[in-house]
Formats: structure tokens, sequence, C-alpha cells
């Protein structure tokens, strides 16, 4: 997904955007479909950038997902909103290592390792 | 009386139809047990026989014969088959029991019940079913349809650690993968079953410790015919945490379900160029459940937040042995093989 894509998105559209791009990146992960996933990383990471562009930072508009049915989007919209809400997302990404969903519980262990030890620092 | 009896036992979903509805039904099966212990008993002998063939110099006889039904339809390849044939019969078995016992009593899960704080609250009024009383009952010949025996999920299967539902955070369950008749055509298949069935008893376990649910699932797996060849992956996927002292002994006994893992991986490190008595050193293996070893080799592929967007494979390029060790011992807890 191009930058020149995304800035012709509204707002609404975008947190669809994501949405639809966390799903298709569970059933990558589901299926081991390495490649697939790491070009929905690369898509996700233009979304929440063109997220956090628009006035206001609005990537806020993801922290209703933290609660999403689906791991990956409340993944991702956690590692998303770290900066935002620190204590709803961190809770968000406890409950998927808590309970132990996979495949989406050891990248939600990474990030919480990294917050532990100080390597990841959101921003 | 209805013909679709409902039981509720936790998890299993599939439907038994045609159970025998004879009345030496129960010794037919019995019978049938017998006939597949008998066979399992000449082929281990045929086995045993041949083993010491070399030493007493003479062939074995061929004792076994492939036990078969008139119309030949048993086909039995192996001892391992043919003991998860016995298992899936008995399974069976066990249902069919269940359903007769049921239709004796005249269940009903319909029948409406006398309302709590009454005289005689909770039991049945008699209305809507066909039979209130204890004493068994013939079942009628009018009633000749399948037996039919369907299987719910607990009403405290969903969302909730102890069934109260007042547990918000609680992920669902979901549904386990479905157990098919049919083996998986492929490897492929087979693997992303063991997977699909690891994944969610991990769940399971992770919602409520000793879960009954993971004991039922293993059941179902171990029951049907070809259930032998995921098992052992996906208990060996259940195993606790261990020390890195636990892990490197039993690189000496390998086992199915395992997979001998690097620490540091293999890959990447004969790709830097490190010598082979480090990457295969002692120290540097583990035994792990071959279900996370697969696991575990996919993510270190995949792109990821923590290691600055890269994958943790490009991540470590040009790092050191100190380094590459670290996050292989990381990937080991945070994949729950290793202890914190």
């Amino acid at each position: 997904m191009t930058r020149i894509l995304t800035e012709k998105l509204s707002v609404d559209q975008l947190a669809e955007r994501f949405i639809s791009t966390a799903l298709e990146q569970d059933k990558a992960l589901q299926a081991d479909k390495t490649a697939k996933y790491n070009r929905l990383f690369g898509d996700m990471r233009t979304i929440v950038d063109e997220l956090k562009r628009r006035p206001g930072d609005q990537r806020r508009t993801l922290i209703q997902f933290l609660k999403h049915p689906n791991a990956q989007v409340r993944l991702k919209s956690a590692i998303a909103t770290l900066a935002l809400t620190p204590d709803a997302s961190r809770r968000a990404l406890q409950i998927i290592s808590d309970f132990d969903e996979n495949p989406q519980a050891p990248f939600a262990r990474d990030i919480l390792f990294g917050l532990d030890d100080g390597s990841y620092k959101p921003t | 009386m209805q013909k679709d009896l409902a039981t509720v036992i936790p998890l299993v979903s599939a439907s038994v139809d045609g159970c025998p509805r004879k009345a030496n039904a129960e010794t037919e099966a019995n019978s049938e047990i017998a006939r597949l212990r008998y066979a399992i008993a000449e082929v281990a002998l045929e086995q045993s026989l041949r083993l010491i063939a070399p030493v007493v110099g003479r062939r074995p006889p061929a004792l076994h014969q492939w036990p078969r039904r008139r119309d030949g339809s048993l086909e039995i390849r192996s001892l391992k088959s043919l003991k998860a044939h016995v298992a899936a019969l008995r399974f069976e078995f066990v249902l069919c029991q269940l359903a007769w016992r049921e239709r004796k009593a005249g269940f009903d899960e319909n029948e409406p019940r006398r309302p709590k704080g009454e005289d005689g609250g909770g039991e049945w009024t008699n209305e809507g079913g066909d039979n209130g009383d204890s004493t068994p009952i013939d079942v009628p010949q009018t009633d000749s349809g399948p037996l039919r025996i369907t299987i719910h999920p607990p009403s405290w299967y969903e969302g909730s650690t102890d069934g109260s539902g007042s547990d918000s955070e609680s992920p669902p369950l979901g549904d386990p993968p479905e157990i098919s008749d049919k083996e998986p055509a492929t490897n492929h298949e087979l693997f992303d079953f063991a997977k699909s069935a690891a994944w969610w008893a991990a769940k399971a376990l992770a919602k409520e410790a000793a879960n009954p649910l993971v004991g039922t699932l293993l059941n179902a797996i171990d029951a049907a015919y070809w259930g032998y060849k995921a098992a052992p992956y996906v208990r060996a996927y259940l195993d606790p945490p261990k020390t890195l002292d636990e892990l490197k002994r039993a690189v000496s006994n390998p086992t199915r379900g395992y997979d001998i893992h690097h620490v540091v991986e293999k890959k990447a490190a004969k790709d830097a160029r490190y010598p082979d008595h480090m990457i295969n050193a002692p120290e540097n293996l583990v035994r792990i459940s071959a279900l996370k070893h697969w696991q575990i080799t996919g993510w270190y592929m995949k792109r990821n937040d923590r290691y600055g967007e890269l994958s943790p494979r490009e991540y470590l390029v040009g790092k050191d042995w100190a380094e590459r060790t670290k996050v292989g011992l990381e990937a080991l807890i945070k994949f729950g093989v290793l202890k914190p």
C-alpha cells in the first residue's frame, strides 16, 4: 500500500484498512506464509504512520480495537497505541500473552520483553 | 420419545449415527474388541518371531491374518493403526452405551421441570416428555430411526475462566479443530491439524489449568484411527517450560513429536561462517516440541516491531555469538519452552 493511496483515505477508511490488514496478517500467520506476512507488515506500518500524521494523532482511533475479538487486531492496535494509552495497550498485550493466544502470543511477549528491558520505546 | 437424543459431553462435536440397536449389540461390540485384541496379539507375536528369526535360523511362520469383516471392509496396515482402531471402537461403544441408557430412561432435554421452591422442585413434570419415573423402559418398536448422539459444548465453554461469564477480559476459546474420520491427505494437512489442536489446547489450559476439555480433545484424537500420527506433536507442544539443563539433557533422547533445536539459529550461524563445532556444540542444542521448533523458525523470518521492524534473522546479521544466544534463549522463553 503506497503513501499516496493512504493520503487520500479518511480516518475511518484508514481504520477499516487497519482491521482488514490485521485480519489478513492473521491468516498469513496461521498458514505460516512469511513473505505475505512481511508484505502486510509494511502495509500496516504505512497505515499507522498515516494515522499518526493526521492532526491530533489519529492513532487514537485504534484504541477501540484493543478489545477486538481477533487477537492480531488487538496485538497491532496495542502496539500502535502504546505511546498514547500505555496502560491499556500493555494490558491488551498481557492478555494475549497470558491466555496463550497463538500465533500472536510470542509477538506480544516480544514487545512486553522490550518494554521491560527498555529496548523497545513506543513513539 | 424423540429420535435425537442430546447427550451433554464437552467438546466432541461429531454425531454418531447408526449405533447398533439390537439387545445383543453390546455383546457384539465386546466380541469385536476381543477379536481385534486377538489380532493385535497375533501381530505382536509375529513381530517378536521375526526379531528372533536370525537367532534360531528359521523364518517366522505367517501367524497373523489381518482382521477383516466379512465384506472385507476393514483395512489394517500396521500394529499402530490396529490399536488406534480398537481405541476408536471403544470410544464409539461408550457413546452408544450412553445413548442406550438415555433412551431407556426416557430422557428428554425439553421436558419441563417443577419450579424451584415448589414441592418436588427441579423434578420432571412428565409433560412434553414420555417418561418421568426411573423405571427403565424398552425402546418402542415404532421408534426405528437411527440412534443419534449429539454432543454439545457446555455452557461455560466460552468467554470465562470460571463459568460466571464475568471475566470480560478473557478472550473466547472458540471451537477445537474438527477431527475428521478421514486421515489428512498430506503431512502438511496432518501438521496443520496438530498445530491447530495444540494452539487450541494451550489456550484452553491458559484459561483454566488442568482444563478437562483438553483431556477430552486428546482422547478424541487418540480415538481417530490416524490420531497416533498427530497426538505426539500435540502432547509435546503442551509440555510446561523446562530448565535449560533439562532441555539439553533431553537431546540424547530423541522422541516423536520433538526436534533438536539450535539455540543460536543454525542457518544464520552458518551464513555468518561460525564453525560447525560451535553450532552443533552440546550447549547450543536443546530438545523441544517439533511444532514449537517450526514456529520459532518462522518467527526468525518474520518482521517484528521489537527488532526495529526487521526480522530477528535480519537483526542478527553482523551480531556476535553472545547476542545470537541471547535472542535464541529469549525466543525459547517467549514460546513457552524455557523457564524464564
